[in-house]
């Protein structure tokens, strides 16, 4: 036996690959979805090994809900060289595993080493490939199947042969797999492994028969009989590792069985209705190889591979997640809910790698050629050549580089700044929350000691706040709609309860809610951060709870992984070596003798691939055509102001300009002038979630038109109707642009006097905590009504406030409902119907709406539409016979914009039309209405609030029209201020030291007399926002 | 036979072992007798105690019992002299020590004394003061609390004496205060007027840090309030200020800086209008705007449920009596103004002007434009309103005008 050469389409692919990969990986890998994940565990396992606990995320997590592998091994690394370094190089790693599996496996399948070599390359840029981690970071999954496939090959000798040595190797392999992932060796078993062993007796009867036609079911189940004993070695064995080499994560699985509602994945949606997913999860991982997906079926349905030809369309159909009711069908509803299914597409891409491989290879120098050229001729054989390695270079290279021109992830985030602001002060006594992060709210957890609410690995979520939801983090919780802002809200209205104090926003939508929850700005910091703080939250324990494991599971965890590792090395090296280095001639593998001759490329399938190209190429131009026709956005009146509201909403103010009246002559200045003036929740802080349109009048050339817009706020949904003209020339529809409001402010230049604080907080520098007289005494307050009162079934706490100190007061209001027997019945705290910040002898109107964790019950549906305002009453079966109110005053040094004044206030149809104006120089984002109701008697009856869509700017007024309540259901229960209590101390009772006779009368003048349903006499308040304080 | 004698033997050798291990305890049963009568020691002396033994062997165990814990103490037996060195830690530390002498985990003899505090060390002093701030008369007070310690951080003894000075403007106060139970206090009264108290203590010669305590202003008394304005017109553009009286407590200081202030304003309509403002030197300044139509305003201001100011009355002139209105283009366009001011000059851009759109006496429409350089514009388009006839109302700045009913072309 003449002795082998090196394969030189295998190093070419190494060195294509390492190459290509790990100079790409430095620009792609950290703006991945979960290579920083990956990255924080790895840092807790730097830190302590064998310790599961992590206090980091949630209230405390095990990492037993991960296989351990991959992050111990970026963990080990990163004590030579960093954590980064530690995953570039695990990265790398997995590259050529990956290049060197694909080899192997392909070898193993088609017995011809220069096919291998071709699938090599082929593997270096298929996209799915290049997806899973450019985009993806799934660094775990890439090296399990990686090492699966270098296992693929033992384990076919094993059965084939029966030699113990393979069935050593091929279990040493699968216990590296099953260690860094667990899916991919369950479902590996079913997908690859058992068409592998079907392959094998397909193989072994073939060598009792003269070919593969010859071979019959009989003889088949004979052949499977013959080697039983071999496959349930196998079998039993692999099962026995997969239990044994993780078993700490089966414990603790059974232990924290997943429980949580599932969280929406892209992979499950229907792919036609969402392109975004379809692009993800479907069209990128199958790139060009769906184009050849008729060879790649024919290959794999020939007799010797018919195992892998039902697993491969198995896996096509539930890659399809949702596009069609198959997988659901096939997984169950729990499975389907749990799994992600792009990771089937992920598999029977890499099944096809081999077909692929052996494609090109017959398309550049095997009977494919020879076939095209005699047929159709050299020219469109190379035509036909540079159009498909151009094309799938073309996709490698848009995958790479998509999240570069679409990032997936908000901007890259300095950190430094946070960590030292953690570390600053004690600021990490309590726990933080960060706001629009994305993934690399993980590189922050993996950088400070401090701990979050949130986190980034949502199976092991605990809180049942974040578990009932589909939420994946609060971070991002304006993606999830209601739900998702619903959860971030009564995470900021009840703060104390996780000892939240610090909130970091990057993203400025979350402020209104930030503000109206009683939350202030702190600083800026250097990297673009709003630090947000919330007063009179305790510090967290010093002693946390935890779950506790016993130490073998630890043991097993710290040990058993790295174990294999070295174990598959030591027993693969010499092969290894042997192989690389061609020292001493090995034995050919049995699969060499069933090489398929490629020496006639079958005619029809020439014709069935070019077929099925021109119907893909079809339906793609399809697709190009209609979204052509969708966006042709000037053909009706309709349409054009559909296409205005698009091009605001992503503010493309060029385009949305582009569809004015151009005889308007209205200048882009003089647009984006009018457009940007105007302030407020809607214009700052809103997402166009749905817009209908309605023709009121139309003519020939001219029409008015009503869009009925619908917004998404942080605060509450927004429907507002805007009403617009449309115009004709030439052809074109066009928008005549709204009149601007031509009011003037009274004075060009004013000055303002104003109060203005400063709280020194500890005078000394010192590390050590404030020294007590540096504390400040907190303010007194004095409620001034409570009352208990059932609306619309709701049992609401209602009152009112005063701040009778003479500092500035931040208000924390708590309030507890009780039965007759002083069980606790819910409690909860007064969220964005209440002044948080008061100034002195300032009053506020407060209510606390007692809210249960949503949708605890599995039977409550969930709604499908989106009101961040919505929240789920707590259900209170029995009557509240008592309540009592906690309220906290701390000094507040921020936030009183008291400097709008109520101008103008008409009262008709039940409506209240009135006037605000801004007479200080400040511009109010979002004025918020306090709007309190009482009795014919004057007795505070409800209360309730509005937010203005616009701001109110500087010396100008902004109109409300506010529809007055029905009130004739709402009823008083109890009115008492017997168990209200401030700042720990009975109400009152140091308040008559300082206000010893309160004129109670005075009050009942502040009353406007309307004729309402229910009510005789409200009162107006004001609470303003300031988005941008100057 | 040898089984038979080993049972006869074993008792009988177990009976002499018991006596003999019986007596020898009883040998041991010595005693020890406390030779240092001294009952109180100072803080920070060594103290040793020392026992005289009958036994020149035995080695007692000394069980303490102390304010920093217990713990056992191992004895050295010179020559029938056992002494015991008490752990310089708790020698420190004042308080009853209570010892028990233990032989052969028996309690032979048992015995307490007191630590005293050092006074021939410097004196420390530890205090608290709060609250922090205070509101002027004559109930409030802020309490000084002194702790005077020896060099160890004890406690003085009781009854002794510490000096609790303060000082609010030119009065300077010393009072004389002894301990009990370890602190000295005095409460100090507020002033009634609003200033910083400082406080100090003394106690041997040693001064304390200096500590401070705000004396805040009570609650405001009534005042009365005023206006000012650029002109008395109803223009629904210029700014009224509404100002308090310098507000003050019943002792005459300033309120708080920042107090709010709420102005209500009751119009003709019996309309509750309000703004807002919070006091700089007892001044709040609150801004309202001028109404678009003749009003008159009674405004009247408070601090809620604490002071209050009598209602004033201000009135706004009717800007203009009428306007003048045109329709032209077929009647298609009406051309409200140039509406003039007070002194002929044209209105500021922005007032209001409202068209009421009517036909047979039924409201179809209103619109609202606002003026550009005095002028209104409406525009009805032919598609829009088709029908033969129309009525119109226009208001502006609070005059209203009905104009006669005007014929359409119908196409």
């Amino acid at each position: 036996m003449a002795k082998e050469k090196s394969n030189k389409y295998l190093i070419v692919a190494l060195l294509i690959g390492v190459v290509f990969h790990s100079s790409a990986i430095f620009f792609t890998l950290e703006s991945t979805y979960d290579a920083l994940i990956h990255m924080f565990f790895a840092q807790h396992y730097a830190t302590s090994w064998f310790e599961p606990w992590n206090y980091s995320w949630y209230t405390g997590f095990t990492v037993m809900g991960y296989p351990p592998l991959v992050h111990q091994a970026i963990g080990l690394l990163s004590l030579i060289g960093g954590l980064k370094f530690g995953m570039f190089t695990v990265a790398i790693i997995g590259i050529v595993l990956f290049i060197t599996g694909v080899y192997r496996y392909t070898l193993m399948i088609t017995g011809n080493r220069t096919v291998a070599g071709y699938a090599a390359i082929v593997a270096v840029f298929s996209s799915s490939f290049v997806e899973t981690l450019h985009i993806f970071g799934q660094l775990p999954s890439i090296i399990g199947v990686s090492v699966l496939m270098h296992c693929m090959p033992e384990i076919y000798l094993w059965i084939k042969n029966g030699r113990i040595r393979h069935l050593i190797t091929s279990f040493s392999l699968l216990a590296v797999t099953i260690t860094s992932h667990h899916v991919t060796p369950i479902f590996g078993m079913i997908f690859f492994i058992f068409p592998l062993i079907g392959t094998v007796i397909m193989d072994v009867a073939r060598e009792q028969v003269n070919s593969y036609k010859e071979i019959k079911f009989k003889l088949f189940l004979t052949t499977f009989f013959k080697l039983f004993k071999r496959i349930v070695a196998f079998g039993a064995g692999s099962l026995f590792l997969i239990i044994f080499c993780i078993f700490p994560y089966w414990v603790n699985s059974k232990a924290n069985p997943i429980t949580q509602v599932p969280i929406p994945h892209g992979s499950r949606d229907n792919f036609i209705e969402v392109n975004s997913s379809g692009l993800m999860f479907f069209v990128i991982p199958w790139g060009i190889l769906f184009f050849i997906l008729p060879y790649i079926l024919y290959r794999y349905y020939s007799k010797r591979y018919i195992c892998f030809g039902l697993s491969i369309s198995l896996l096509i159909v539930l890659g399809t997640g949702g596009t069609t009711p198959i997988p659901l069908k096939v997984l169950g509803e729990t499975a389907f809910n749990i799994l992600t299914l792009d990771r089937f597409t992920l598999w029977a891409s890499i099944m096809s790698l081999p077909m692929f491989g052996e494609f090109v290879y017959r398309l550049i120098e095997g009977d494919l050629k020879t076939a095209i050229q005699n047929r159709f001729g050299n020219v469109y054989h190379r035509i036909l050549g540079a159009l498909f390695a151009g094309s799938f270079l073309f996709f490698a290279g848009f995958t790479i580089t998509l999240g570069y021109f679409r990032p997936f992830q908000p901007q890259k985030i300095n950190t430094l700044p946070l960590v030292n602001f953690l570390n600053q002060d004690q600021h990490d006594q309590w726990r933080f929350l960060p706001l629009g992060f994305g993934d690399q709210m993980a590189t922050l957890s993996s950088q400070t000691k401090a701990k979050t609410v949130d986190g980034n690995y949502h199976s092991a979520r605990r809180l049942p706040e974040l578990t009932s939801r589909a939420i994946e983090r609060l971070e991002n919780s304006k993606f999830r709609g209601m739900e998702g802002i619903g959860s971030l809200q009564q995470f900021l209205t009840v703060p104390e309860k996780y000892n939240l104090k610090y909130v970091f926003s990057n993203d400025k939508f979350y402020d209104p809610i930030l503000y109206f929850c009683g939350w202030h700005r702190l600083s800026l910091l250097e990297n673009g951060i709003m630090v947000w703080e919330k007063l009179n939250v305790a510090p967290l324990p010093k002693v946390l709870p935890k779950d506790e494991v016993p130490l073998y599971l630890k043991l097993m965890w710290g040990i058993i992984p790295v174990l294999t590792v070295i174990l598959a090395f030591v027993i693969n090296i010499q092969s290894i070596f042997f192989k690389a280095l061609k020292i001493k001639d090995e034995v050919k593998p049995d699969f060499f003798k069933f090489v398929v001759p490629y020496s006639k490329f079958p005619f029809k399938i020439i014709v069935i691939l070019h077929l099925w190209i021109v119907l893909l190429l079809g339906v793609i131009g399809y697709g190009i055509y209609q979204s052509y026709l969708f966006n042709a956005s000037q053909i009706s009146p309709t349409n054009v102001v559909k296409a205005y509201y698009d091009a605001l909403d992503f503010k493309y103010y060029e385009k949305a300009h582009s569809f004015i009246n151009p005889e308007s002559h209205l200048s882009i200045s003089q647009f984006m002038l009018e457009t940007s003036v105007a302030d407020g929740i809607l214009n700052s802080y809103a997402k166009l979630d749905a817009i209908e349109i309605k023709v009121i009048k139309s003519g020939d050339k001219r029409a008015t038109l009503v869009a009925k817009t619908k917004w998404i706020t942080p605060l509450e949904i927004i429907n507002k109707d805007y009403y617009h003209e449309a115009v004709k020339q030439k052809g074109k529809w066009y928008l005549v642009p709204n009149k601007q409001p031509l009011d003037i402010p009274p004075d060009q230049f004013l000055a303002n006097n104003s109060t203005e604080y400063y709280k020194q907080g500890r005078r000394k520098i010192t590390t050590q905590q404030t020294y007590h007289e540096d504390v400040l005494k907190q303010p007194e307050l004095e409620i001034l009504s409570a009352k208990l009162i059932q609306y619309k079934g709701e049992y609401i706490i209602i009152g009112e406030l005063q701040n009778i100190d003479n500092f500035p007061a931040d208000v924390v209001l708590k309030s507890t409902l009780y039965n007759h027997n002083d069980k606790v019945l819910a409690t909860f705290n007064a969220k964005d119907v209440i002044k948080h910040k008061i100034m002195p002898k300032e009053t506020t109107p407060f209510k606390v709406n007692f809210e249960e964790i949503s949708w605890l019950n599995k039977g409550v549906s969930q709604p499908t539409t989106f009101n961040p305002n919505e929240y789920t009453p707590k259900d209170i079966s029995e009557t509240p016979a008592n309540f009592d109110i906690q309220s906290a005053g701390n000094v507040a040094i921020t936030d009183f914009y008291i400097q709008v004044a109520l101008s103008d206030l008409k009262i008709e149809n039940n409506h209240l039309k009135g006037t605000l104006f801004n007479y200080g120089i400040q511009e109010v984002t979002v004025p918020e209405l306090l709007i309190s109701y009482y009795t014919d008697k004057k007795e505070l009856l409800y209360v309730d609030h509005y937010f203005l869509r616009e701001g109110v700017r500087v010396q100008r007024k902004q109109y409300f029209d506010y529809k007055m309540l029905d009130l004739s259901s709402c009823k008083i229960i109890l009115s008492s201020l017997e168990n209200c209590y401030v700042n720990g101390l009975p109400n009152g009772n140091l308040a008559r030291t300082i206000i010893p006779n309160r004129d109670r009368e005075v009050e009942k003048d502040l009353l406007q007399k309307v004729d309402g349903k229910g009510f005789s006499f409200i009162k107006i308040e004001m609470n303003n926002y300031i988005g941008n304080p100057k | 036979m040898i089984k038979k004698s080993l049972h006869i033997v074993f008792p009988i050798l177990l009976v002499f072992l018991f006596a003999f291990a019986a007596a020898k305890i009883n040998n041991q049963a010595d005693s020890f007798i406390l030779q240092s009568k001294q009952q109180r020691f100072i803080a920070g002396k060594p103290i040793t105690l020392s026992f005289s033994s009958t036994s020149k062997t035995a080695n007692p165990k000394l069980f303490l019992i102390h304010t920093y814990g217990k713990t056992v103490l191992d004895s050295q037996n010179n020559n029938g002299q056992i002494t015991f060195k008490i752990p310089a830690m708790y020698c420190l530390k004042t308080g009853v020590l209570s010892w028990y002498l233990i032989q052969d985990e028996t309690k032979i003899t048992n015995g307490s004394f007191t630590i005293l505090p050092n006074d021939n060390t410097v004196t420390k002093i530890e205090n608290y003061l709060g609250p922090p701030s205070l509101l002027t008369g004559t109930d409030h007070f802020t309490m000084m609390v002194a702790i005077p310690t020896d060099k160890f951080d004890n406690p003085k003894q009781d009854g002794t004496e510490v000096l609790i000075k303060d000082q609010f403007l030119n009065d300077i106060t010393v009072t004389q205060k002894t301990t009990k139970s370890f602190i000295a206090w005095k409460n100090i009264y507020s002033r009634t007027k609003s200033g910083k108290m400082l406080l100090s203590t003394e106690c041997n010669n040693t001064d304390s840090k200096e500590f401070e305590t705000e004396v805040k202003p009570s609650i405001g008394e009534d005042f009365t309030i005023d206006f000012s304005r650029n002109h008395s017109f109803a223009d629904g553009n210029q700014i009224t200020s509404l100002t308090t009286s310098i507000i003050k407590d019943r002792y005459g200081n300033l309120v708080g800086d920042g107090t709010l202030v709420t102005f209500q304003v009751v119009t003709n309509e019996n309309v509750l209008l309000k703004t807002y403002a919070s006091t700089i030197n007892g001044v709040a300044i609150g801004q309202l705007l001028h109404p678009d139509h003749q009003d008159t305003f009674k405004v009247k201001a408070y601090i809620t449920g604490i002071a209050q100011s009598k209602t004033i009355s201000i009135p706004y002139l009717p800007l203009i009596k009428n306007f003048k209105y045109t329709f032209t283009e077929k009647n298609r366009r009406i051309t409200v103004g140039p509406v003039r001011s007070f002194m002929k000059q044209l209105v500021p851009d922005g007032v209001k002007v409202e068209l009421k759109i009517f036909r047979n006496e039924e409201l179809l429409e209103t619109k609202i434009v606002e003026t550009n350089k005095g002028i209104a514009t409406f525009i009805l388009l032919a598609p829009f309103y088709p029908e033969k006839e129309y009525q119109f109302e226009i208001t502006t700045l609070g005059i209203t005008q009905k104009t006669d009913t005007k014929q359409y072309e119908v196409n």
